[in-house]
């Protein structure tokens, strides 16, 4: 057994040693020993289980998260669920899952398109099933597909039945009407999902080769199968996962948590720098800028969130930047707050967290400092240029916010003449959109107005899905760029969000009191691009390389980046936030890397008011080092973690409470079953051979004086 | 798979050495220290040519993939002639131990005949191999899948264990052989024992070819089994004197438990 | 220890012990005492000690059929109610089962 468990990890040889020579070859017990001896066990594979197992490595489980009152998502048995494989490309293969294939349960691989919520509760209801593959569909699915809710954060919001009762569960409108609450749905068998189209075919091969019913006759044996670990922890609600993650903590040797609660960082700059630890005095107006920075969908840290979440905050660092460049904006009168919320779709967890601090003084601006409020809802998507103002109803019922919010629409409709771009009211009865200006407006009624692309449901028709990629929002290459001209080429997309930053900027710039001229205020196309690349695309290019941390290259990859909140601060979507705003707003100063890192100890009398970032820099042309140097901004980061759980109000209505489970193993693999009857005769045989031996042995032992006794030598009697 | 066809497997590869032990060796506490010194033997005999594969890979060219397969030959082939050596060794040492209980007992008599020194090491040397040939695949046959996906015949399992078991024999003979040979100094019976279990070894190479393997690893198994039979006094003559004398005691046997039971508790 | 090499009053001693002993919760001495003195009880031949021997194992079975009534009971209760009690089960429980309710 040491050598199976010290064989673990990969092994390096390759094709150089073959393991197919049976037991006897003497090389594999030379490798026995190895394992023992060397105790090599992180860079030998056991090649046994390579002959029978193909790993999938690109997949994506769906994990089981849990509120106060329900779980969600997905779980396997402990050891993983086990099923033949049965490809099911259209509506009628699901016959043979259901009900004529004689070798249940099956494991459903499902044509991305497939994936519906008729078809899923039907699923859920058999136990001919032991779990789901989903290939994903390219392209994305005509109709739309949205794992969300149809009304979503519901309960959360500021409508309910004190405010507003007759705009509360979106009695109004439907914001996501395609939404089949997919996501929300619990699952007692575990669903993956398959990111790549290759490993797809070699599922659908083995499928092909040994699963196929051949004209009319059931397949035979040895069938080709897959198992799918997706083990969760958690159970029922977050009430009692986290109750016995503490008595655990509490009473337990060996605690074992079971979930964590999702929480990260809210990124926050300032356009004039205030003291992060004394506040600001009560008298000083700040305008908020706010957006969401993550995004969902049916599967674990599967999360492009493109129109979701991408597009707007980029078209707010856009406007952020731009503000930066204005000459007189440290004369403004107001200062503007540019915030980024995390977590916004699992219930408002970060503006939540950000109007608990402000409330308890824990954060260095306070709700009464708020002038007003601008959000940046979904905005890529909009129809013949129209982007729409979506205000609040109920708050406006006090003539004094009327007229705020008349100010606040005016300045940007005026900011919009001459672009490119028209601004619209949407109809004064009509409530607010989800959005996190409706956290601040439960706890105080603020001037505020939500800019999206739509003017009742959302236009985005992937919203938390896997589909909301980059080209859901109309992002197109030309073929055969090299990496470095597709990061800076200004697609169409980039320039339409431009023009909606540069809207938000003037109109900040003038509701910040500026009196200059807003022309010269003007968004970059070229950065807009730049950042959809970076946050779409691939977030290791040459500029995000530029921007971080020498010790953060490992968040740089090479896949699309996923922007899901998850349980272990920070996340990548949040850090590349930070350093993107920095480089964008912040100011090259001349320090050493010591004064960078430890700006308490140098005698700058601002080093209270900044943040210091001691970045790589771009790489020189002519050589391969990098010039690093030091930022100086106003970002700075808070906790997104929701107050329910720094009041330990686990079952809170009025907070978020959505957790994580844990688990030990999430993995995919298939391989070749035998039938039960070839086990059964392997076992029958092996118990008949030890029966015999034991009759011989019995038999032979007794009658060795007579067996082995050879006349001439009476003295050597042997057994 | 499961536990089924790892219980299967486990019993055809470990159920005659599982008999033999239990009936002929855990009764004894002199043999069972012969078995598991012998085994002991054994594994220092594969430490070293996995000394000797292990440098010479890693003083190879990895990337030659042809190279390591004629490494990996040379290892089973040093393997083999290593496990023989120690068998000598062993044989060597059993020698010394035999005089030393010889002169200790007190009648002067060894209390164990070579032969039964012979089979007992032989019988270690089987059960130590086969363990470290089949532990790997014993613990994958308990996942639920079994080879094949790569096109690899689907019988892996119950060959292996079957050639196990045929391991556990072979070194049982060999053992048998071998020690009457060195006793006997009939060189020509050594060389035999040590070109079949290079012969053997080579043979695992045809793998996954089951039938080119596993036929004429039966055959060497049986024709060892006869001549190990002979050589440790057996004879057909032997064989027809057991049958009949089985049959006679038949017919007493109640009479004999009779009055044997108490005298044997 | 061989009880046959004993003397009976350390048997009856030994008995005693035993029996005295499963009272401080302890039912595994009750269970021993039964299973080594039953014997000693009821079949080897009668000696002056015996009758008190058999006594102190009769009362020791049925402290020990008490305990098993009891621990079976409360088992069988604990195995099918756990999760129905919510936050009691959980309280009551030293290992929480993972991803069950």
């Amino acid at each position: 057994m040491a050598a199976r468990a010290a064989g673990g990890g990969r092994r390096r040889m390759g094709a150089a040693v073959q393991w197919n020579r049976g037991s006897r070859a003497a090389g594999a017990l030379l490798r026995a020993l190895l394992f023992c001896l060397l105790g090599c066990g992180s860079c030998w594979g056991n090649s046994v289980e390579k002959k029978i197992y193909i790993p999938l490595n690109r997949t994506a489980p769906c994990v089981r998260l849990l509120n106060a009152t329900h779980q969600i998502g997905c779980q396997s048995s402990l050891n993983g669920d086990t099923g033949v494989i049965h490809v099911v490309e259209k509506d009628q293969d699901l016959n043979w899952v259901l009900a004529d294939g004689p070798h249940p349960p099956y494991m459903v691989l499902l044509e991305g398109e497939l994936f519906t919520r008729e078809l899923m509760l039907w699923l859920k209801g058999t136990s001919r099933i032991s779990g789901l593959a989903v290939a994903i569909s390219k392209p994305s699915p005509e109709q739309g597909f949205s794992p969300g809710l149809k009304c979503p954060n519901d309960g959360f919001g500021v409508y309910s039945s004190e405010y507003g009762p007759q705009y509360a569960h979106c009695n109004w409108t439907t914001w996501n009407p395609l939404g089949n609450g997919l996501s929300y749905e619990d699952f007692n068998f575990p669903i993956f999902l398959l990111e790549d189209a290759n490993e797809t075919e070699v599922i659908k091969q083995c499928y092909r080769d040994h699963n196929l019913p051949q004209n009319g006759s059931v397949p035979e044996y040895p069938l080709c199968a897959m198992q799918l670990f997706a083990h969760m922890h958690a159970v029922t609600s977050t009430v009692t996962c986290m109750r016995r993650s503490s008595i655990q903590s509490t009473f337990s040797l060996n605690p074992e948590v079971v979930c964590d609660p999702l929480s990260d960082y809210n990124v926050w700059s300032t356009l004039k720098p205030i003291n992060a630890s004394s506040g600001i005095a009560p008298t000083d107006e700040v305008i908020i800028v706010a957006t969401r920075i993550d995004s969902h969908s049916f599967f674990w840290n599967v999360a492009p969130g493109a129109e979701s979440a991408v597009s707007s905050f980029v078209t707010h660092l856009a406007a952020a930047e731009a503000l930066h460049k204005v000459p007189d904006v440290q004369m403004l009168p107001r200062n503007i707050m540019f915030t980024f919320f995390q977590g916004e779709t699992f219930d408002y967890i970060g503006s939540s967290r950000m109007v608990y601090d402000m409330v308890n003084n824990k954060f260095p601006i306070k709700l009464d400092n708020i002038h007003s409020f601008l959000e940046l809802s979904q905005v890529a998507l909009r129809n013949s240029s129209v982007l729409w103002m979506h205000t609040d109803p109920v708050s406006q019922m006090n003539r004094s916010i009327q007229t705020q919010v008349k100010t606040l629409m005016d300045t940007l409709i005026n900011s919009s003449l001459g672009a490119n771009m028209t601004l619209q009211e949407v109809s004064q009865s009509q409530p607010l959109p989800p959005s996190s200006f409706q956290r601040f407006l439960k706890a105080q009624d603020i001037a505020g107005v939500v800019l999206a692309d739509h003017r009742t449901s959302f236009r985005n028709r992937y919203y938390q899905s896997v589909y909301d990629t980059a080209e859901n929002i109309l992002m197109k290459y030309p073929e055969g760029l090299s990496p470095e001209e597709t990061l800076d080429y200004v697609t169409d997309t980039a320039k339409s969000l431009a023009e909606v930053a540069t809207v938000v900027a003037r109109a900040l710039y003038q509701l910040a009191g500026g009196t200059g001229n807003t022309s010269a205020i003007q968004a970059d196309p070229r950065t807009v691009s730049r950042m959809l690349y970076g946050f779409l695309i691939k977030t290791n290019n040459s500029w995000f390389q530029s921007i971080i941390k020498q010790d953060l290259k490992g968040l740089l990859g090479n896949e699309p980046p996923q922007h899901y909140i998850a349980v272990s601060p920070l996340v990548n979507t949040t850090q590349l936030v930070q350093y993107v705003l920095a480089n964008l707003t912040g100011t090259v100063v001349n320090f050493t890397k010591e004064e960078c890192l430890n700006p308490e100890k140098t005698s700058s009398s601002e080093r209270e008011m900044y943040d210091y970032t001691w970045v790589q820099g771009s790489k020189d042309p002519n050589s391969t080092s990098r010039v690093p140097f030091c930022v100086q901004s106003t970002v700075h980061i808070t906790k997104a973690l929701s107050p329910a759980f720094e009041l330990k109000q686990w079952g809170s209505t009025e907070y978020s409470t959505w957790t994580e489970s844990r688990w030990k193993d999430i993995r995919a693999r298939i391989f070749l079953i035998a039938s039960k009857e070839l086990e059964i005769i392997t076992l029958v045989v092996g118990i008949v051979i030890l029966i015999l031996s034991l009759l011989a042995t019995y038999f032979i032992n007794a009658k060795a004086h007579v067996l082995f006794s050879s006349p001439g030598d009476p003295g050597a009697v042997a057994y | 798979m499961g536990a089924t066809v790892f219980f299967g497997c486990t019993f055809v590869a470990f159920g005659p050495a599982f008999a033999l032990f239990l009936l002929t060796v855990a009764g004894d506490p002199l043999r069972v220290i012969i078995l598991v010194a012998g085994a002991f033997f054994w594994l220092v005999s594969l430490l070293l040519a996995s000394l000797i594969w292990f440098i010479s890979v890693h003083l190879s060219n990895r990337e030659d993939s042809r190279l390591q397969y004629g490494l990996l030959v040379f290892g089973a082939a040093v393997s083999v002639l290593l496990q023989e050596a120690f068998r000598f060794a062993y044989f060597k040492l059993l020698k010394k131990a035999d005089e030393g209980l010889a002169t200790l007992s007190e009648d002067g008599q060894s209390p164990i005949s070579l032969k039964q020194m012979a089979y007992v090491s032989g019988l270690s040397f089987g059960i130590i191999s086969g363990v470290f040939s089949v532990i790997n695949i014993l613990a994958d046959s308990i996942g639920p899948g079994i080879v094949g996906i790569h096109g690899d015949s689907p019988y892996y399992f119950i060959t292996s264990a079957f050639l196990t078991m045929a391991v556990v024999f072979l070194h049982t003979f060999w053992g048998v052989i071998f020690f009457d040979s060195c006793e006997k100094r009939r060189y020509w019976a050594l060389g035999l024992v040590v070109a079949s279990h290079l012969v053997t070894s080579g043979l695992t190479f045809l793998n996954p070819w089951y039938q080119a393997s596993l036929v004429p690893i039966y055959i060497i198994t049986i024709s060892m089994g006869i001549w190990a039979f002979f050589t440790a006094g057996g004879s057909l003559h032997n064989i027809l004197a057991c049958l009949s004398c089985t049959q006679e005691e038949d017919n007493r046997v109640m009479v004999y438990s009779a009055l044997q039971v108490p005298v044997e508790d | 220890m061989n009880l046959e090499r004993v003397p009976n009053e350390e048997k009856l001693n030994l008995c005693r012990k035993y029996y005295l002993g499963g009272f401080a919760l302890l039912p595994f001495l009750w269970l021993v005492n039964v299973l080594w003195f039953c014997r000693e009880a009821f079949l080897a031949p009668a000696y002056t000690e015996q009758p008190q021997i058999k006594s102190y194992v009769q009362r020791s079975a049925v402290g020990l059929l008490f305990w098993v009534v009891v621990l079976t009971t409360w088992v069988t209760i604990y195995q099918t109610h756990r999760a129905r009690w919510g936050e009691l089960g959980d309280y009551l429980s030293f290992t929480i089962p993972l991803g069950i309710p």
